[in-house]
């Protein structure tokens, strides 16, 4: 009896390491984006965290994106937030999949976050998202000014139609790409951020380039899911061709 | 706590993102737009702020000699990689 007993309790904990992480609720319709370029593959493990979730890469050494469910209360919060944070490795990485802090030592780039900080409602959420699994080497200028102004101007929306989906990744383009550290951090061309507002029926998407720069482009979710190689399968597909002008305040 | 020149990894966010001040071995930079209004959520991002520059002034003073203006210290070359993904 105490063998079955045993016997069970191996299969129930083999069933639980093998289920995959659940915080699907972070992205539109509770789906994950998923990769339709399969050599973005590899090496790829979902991290959930407190308030959004990351698929991070062995092969680029940071996430390929970073989903979150904004709502009017959690961004009322989050401007309340005083904290003292700090980038740290997420241990749930297998050793050479993630990047070091060292990495980013005067590398030249900021770790710029693609799920913010300051969209984190809670201390827990603030804090982690600090992980080096969710930052990029973004370029300075890029990250504390135009980056920081789409970021304002999304939660601007937020504050005005309350749930918003948001799911913010790099874009790796071009033959040669640069990179950053002994771990060799790959530096993304471009960044994009994908916005939904299911009360509006909206859906869109940000694209800029890595470089100091003050442009952004309107981007469909069809244009956006081809030139990322990333499908957004919760987002309706009849929203998918929508392109608004601009965004106000950036 | 926010202590000036300790660490190259923390970051004091005040009002979430509004203000940040970010750590470093030889520079503290503070970037972004804060309001102070005349409530408890103003003192509070006050304090917080106060509390970082103080240690800024604490930790300059004590040393013993600073020079002028120290050098910027060059970035590393990035590597080159062909890209895996294209």
């Amino acid at each position: 009896m105490k063998k079955l007993f045993a016997c069970l309790l191996i299969a129930v904990a083999g069933h639980a390491m093998a289920a995959a992480p659940s915080c699907t609720g972070f992205a539109p319709n509770d789906q994950f984006p998923v990769l339709t370029n399969p050599r973005m593959t590899p090496k790829t493990r979902v991290l959930c965290y407190a308030d959004f979730a990351v698929l991070h890469s062995g092969i680029t050494h940071g996430p390929l994106w970073s989903a979150e469910h904004l709502t009017r209360d959690h961004i009322e919060a989050a401007k309340d937030m005083v904290r003292t944070n700090k980038f740290f490795e997420d241990s749930r990485l297998p050793e050479g999949e993630g990047a070091t802090l060292a990495d980013y030592k005067r590398s030249g780039f900021d770790r710029g976050h693609m799920s913010p900080a300051g969209n984190r409602w809670n201390e827990e959420a603030m804090a982690e998202s600090f992980s080096l699994a969710n930052v990029v080497p973004q370029n300075r200028e890029n990250n504390q000014r135009l980056w920081s102004r789409i970021e304002t101007a999304v939660r601007r929306l937020t504050t005005r139609y309350d749930d918003t989906y948001v799911i913010t990744g790099p874009m790796f383009n071009g033959q040669q790409l640069q990179t950053i550290g002994p771990t060799r951090v790959f530096v993304p061309t471009q960044l994009f951020k994908v916005v939904y507002i299911p009360s509006k029926q909206m859906a869109f998407a940000i694209v800029v380039d890595n470089v100091a720069t003050n442009r952004y482009d309107m981007h469909s979710i069809h244009e956006v899911e081809s030139m990322s190689g990333i499908r957004f399968p919760g987002i309706p597909e009849n929203l998918k061709d929508q392109k608004p002008g601009g965004l106000k305040g950036v | 706590m926010f202590k000036a020149y300790s660490n190259d990894d923390d970051v004091l966010n005040i009002q979430g993102d509004a203000l940040t001040v970010t750590n470093g071995a030889t520079r503290v930079v503070v970037a972004g737009t804060l309001e102070l209004t005349k409530d408890k959520r103003g003192l509070q991002a006050a304090l917080a702020l106060k509390q970082a520059l103080d240690s800024v002034v604490e930790s300059l003073q004590a040393e013993g000699t600073l020079p002028d203006r120290i050098k910027d210290e060059p970035d590393a070359k990035p590597g080159v990689i062909d890209n895996p993904f294209s």
